[in-house]
């Protein structure tokens, strides 16, 4: 056997993976498609793109921006544009000199219609980038910006890689020889869908671990296992229910970091029966969200669209409490009717269907509770669990659902306006409220940071008293590292942000 | 070509055109495409279906993919790897798994006989435990062989070896585990050594044996004739469910082969990918029952040329 499977050159593989040698092989569910910043759509894309790649700002750790490709910058008065001066001396893995030219088509490439970037929208506030000198590029703005530094974190791609054209097709050769000037260069993509990358050692700032292997672990129920049997040193994001097993063990220490990230149980605001404000409110009622959280883990019921530790989040704003008593009250002002063990509608009985993706973590857990707490209430819920392209279809396309339960995931600036602006590309709820759009425009369009926060934490309660979805909670998380890496900080977005720091003695 | 030879020719290409059919017709009715994946803007989406040859109607690409398969064009990934070849992508895979297969199919065939030949409680205990699901015991295989071994480890009992932990790493040990389930779980080995005993007894209890036996001749010569042909059609029977099972057993043993490279391409609706492993997975299915037609017609002198 060995011998057939040694056309496929598993030798190779064995050597690469026999034994960690000071390499820090960390899992991921479904490897990446593409290592290509123009074209990251899911997490595992941003985290190996954060090592390979790297921004004109990055964050640090105190989640402020700093520069990274950028040394220093100029801020026009009428806050309309930006001087951003470059770091001299940065190569590209292939040694080619960094210049302003790669920060121009990049900007370039993001917005070019035919590279169809899902990143476009990260460069949207941008009117123009003009190269200035070889190290110094101009960013004008759509309008006037408060702290545009915070929203450059995009990564920037090497020019002479594209030879300059910006129409970047996505089977271009880069997507197989990837050039970055992050601290770790692409060495191999493995057959098993694995990703070897090693230590850039022409990077200003070479991190101590020489080398870094993305390992492919489909099933999670394997992850947890294989850190504990030391055949991978990092766990991006720990199972509730595994927590307690790695907590016992003393070669894994637990990270915990705070994402912006909170569930919901959203509704499809087009359904006849949650046009009406108490049918929505009722709904928030009926359903403990402490309850539903208590068996997936640690973690704090949201009162609205932010998290509580969100200059955003509006503490005047109290968590729903469960109130059965006032549910029914809400129903029956809504036309409700119920016959002692079931709610009906003009004569039919209540019948929701939930839909959730399949790839949630715990989703499962959290669905079959929710559809207990509701059926005791008298409403029956049948859940459907969808594959990725069929939420996105149906969900997202077609909003073909009665019920969603999923959960938002933002990156620093926490923008809520694709999900909840009448124009938002993400509201697929189709929820629309005058008063929220003027507060969501005008959050944007503010210049100064104290009114947008003004302005988001009014968003906050207005949101929140309209019930346009069962605010849930946001979930505490927790990285896992083996004990064998030291100075371990994680990113609560990209994960790997500050891995020069990391040590593996 | 005698016409037997056409007609299993025929049948062989008409079932993998047909099958190619079904699975697209099936992708296409599946909800969501790559291209929702992708999350564009809805302006971005005439771009993107452009870029991964996905514009047109489903007859349309269709047509497309059955044209481009003629001049032997797999087509681009669209989800798997964006942009890379099918061909490329899908070479590794599905040579590692036929690999896989072709030695499951033996095992599974000798040890359908062995089943027959050493009938007893042991066997039958043992056959009971293979009628479990391959995924189910794969797991309960690799998890308890990981927590003994683990555990012999941390006791200084022996020290770490070369394959573990599995399923993690690429080793001949997970590789026999891989084959074992393909051979035996899920009632492969039991329907296989079911199919061998009635095929026996249908052999022992034929006129012309008893005949042979009344008139105290030898029926060794006709019991190799067909109980050989029996195997090689219960071979062929098999591969359709070895196939299955390869979607399941590599994807729980983490092994990259077709199967859980099938797996994968059909979550993220890389129908190129899907295409081209249906493709390779209706030529095998095909291949093995024209071999047995073959074999009958060659072996059968009751059937013509």
């Amino acid at each position: 056997m060995r011998i057939l499977r040694g056309m496929l050159s598993v030798a190779a593989l064995l050597a690469a993976f026999g034994a960690s040698g000071g390499q820090l092989r960390y899992a991921e569910d479904r490897a990446p498609g593409i290592v290509s910043p123009l074209f990251a759509t899911t997490m595992a894309e941003v985290r190996i793109n954060e090592l390979v790649f790297e921004g004109l700002y990055t964050d640090d750790a105190e989640l402020r921006s700093v520069p990274d490709l950028a040394v220093r910058h100029e801020f026009a008065a009428d806050k309309s544009s930006l001087l951003v001066h470059l770091r001299p001396n940065v190569v590209w893995h292939d040694g080619t000199p960094f210049s302003a030219s790669d920060v121009v088509f990049t900007y370039e490439a993001m917005k070019h219609p035919k590279t169809a970037s899902p990143e476009s929208g990260r460069v949207a506030f941008v009117a123009g980038v003009e190269r200035v000198d070889d190290l110094a590029v101009r960013f004008t703005f759509v309008k006037p910006e408060i702290s545009p530094w915070d929203r450059l974190h995009f990564k920037i791609l090497p020019a002479h890689r594209f030879d300059g054209n910006p129409e970047v097709a996505r089977q271009h050769p880069f997507r197989q020889a990837p050039v970055g000037t992050g601290p770790y260069r692409v060495e191999a993509f493995q057959e098993d869908g694995s990703i070897s990358l090693v230590r850039f050692e022409g990077h200003r700032q070479a991190p101590p671990i020489p080398a870094v292997v993305m390992r492919e672990i489909t099933d999670k129920a394997y992850q947890a296992k294989l850190l504990i049997y030391e055949s991978i040193e990092a766990l991006v994001r720990v199972l509730p229910r595994d927590l307690a097993m790695l907590q016992a063990d003393a070669r894994v220490a637990l990270a915990p970091y705070q994402t912006h990230s909170w569930w919901y149980v959203g509704m499809d605001l087009g359904h006849p029966g949650f046009a009406k404000p108490e049918v929505r409110e009722a709904l928030s009622l009926l359903v403990d969200a402490a309850a539903l959280l208590a068996p997936i883990g640690t973690g704090e019921v949201v009162s609205g669209p932010f998290v509580p530790s969100s200059p955003f989040y509006n503490h005047d704003v109290a968590a729903v409490s469960p109130d059965a008593a006032r549910a029914a009250a809400l129903l029956r002002s809504a036309g409700w009717t119920h016959d002692g063990r079931t709610w009906s509608v003009d004569g039919k009985p209540v019948r929701l269907r939930l839909a959730t993706a399949a790839n949630i973590e715990v989703a499962q857990d959290v669905v079959i509770n929710l559809q207990a707490q509701l059926a005791r209430h008298g409403i029956a819920v049948d859940p459907e669990f969808l594959g990725p392209a069929e939420w996105k279809r149906r969900v997202w396309g077609d909003r073909d659902f009665d019920l969603v339960l999923s959960q938002w995931t933002f990156d620093r600036n926490e923008d809520i306006y694709e999900q909840f602006h009448t124009k938002g590309t993400r509201n697929f709820f189709g929820y629309t409220d005058p008063e929220v759009d003027g507060l969501l425009d005008a959050a944007r369009a503010a210049t100064d940071p104290i009114v947008k926060k003004a302005q988001l934490r009014k968003a906050h309660a207005a949101i929140a008293a309209d019930h346009p979805m069962v605010f849930l909670w946001t979930l505490d998380s927790y990285a896992a590292f083996s004990r064998k890496i030291e100075g371990v900080d994680v990113h609560p977005f990209s994960f790997f942000t500050w891995v020069n720091r990391w040590t593996m003695p | 070509m005698s016409k037997r030879a056409t007609g299993i020719v025929s049948t062989a290409l008409l079932t993998v055109l047909l099958a190619q059919g079904l699975l697209f017709a099936l992708l296409t009715t599946a909800p969501g495409d790559a291209v929702d994946l992708m999350s564009p803007s809805s302006a971005a989406r005439p771009a993107l279906e452009e870029a991964l040859g996905l514009q047109g109607s489903a007859g349309q690409r269709l047509l497309r993919h059955l044209g481009n398969l003629a001049t032997g064009d797999l087509g681009m990934s669209v989800g798997v790897a964006p942009g890379r070849s099918v061909g490329s992508l899908i070479a590794g895979p599905v040579a590692s798994s036929a690999a896989l297969g072709l030695v499951a199919l033996f095992l599974t065939i000798a040890a359908a006989w062995l089943a027959v030949v050493f009938d007893g409680r042991r066997v039958a205990a043992v056959r009971l435990v293979a009628l479990l699901p391959a995924f189910l015991l794969a797991h309960i295989l690799v998890g308890s062989t990981n927590a003994a071994v683990w555990w012999g480890v941390q006791a200084d009992w022996w020290s770490r070896p070369a394959w573990f932990a599995l399923p993690d790493v690429d080793h001949s040990l997970r590789d026999a585990l891989a084959i074992a389930l393909l051979a035996a779980a899920s009632g492969m080995w039991a329907e296989a050594s079911d199919d061998v005993s009635t095929a026996w007894q249908t052999f022992g209890s034929a006129p012309f044996v008893e005949a042979a036996r009344a008139r105290r001749e030898s029926i060794r010569g006709m019991a190799i004739h067909h109980m050989g042909l029996a195997t090689i059609e219960l071979a062929a029977r098999r591969v359709p469910w070895l196939l299955g099972s390869l979607l399941v057993v590599e994807r729980v043993l983490l092994i990259p082969g077709a199967g859980a490279l099938t797996w994968k391409a059909a979550e993220l609706r890389d129908v190129p990918v899907v295409l081209a492993l249906g493709l390779a997975a209706a030529t095998a299915t095909a291949l093995a029952t024209a071999l047995a037609s073959g074999a009958r017609a060659a072996i059968d002198p009751r059937l013509g040329p």
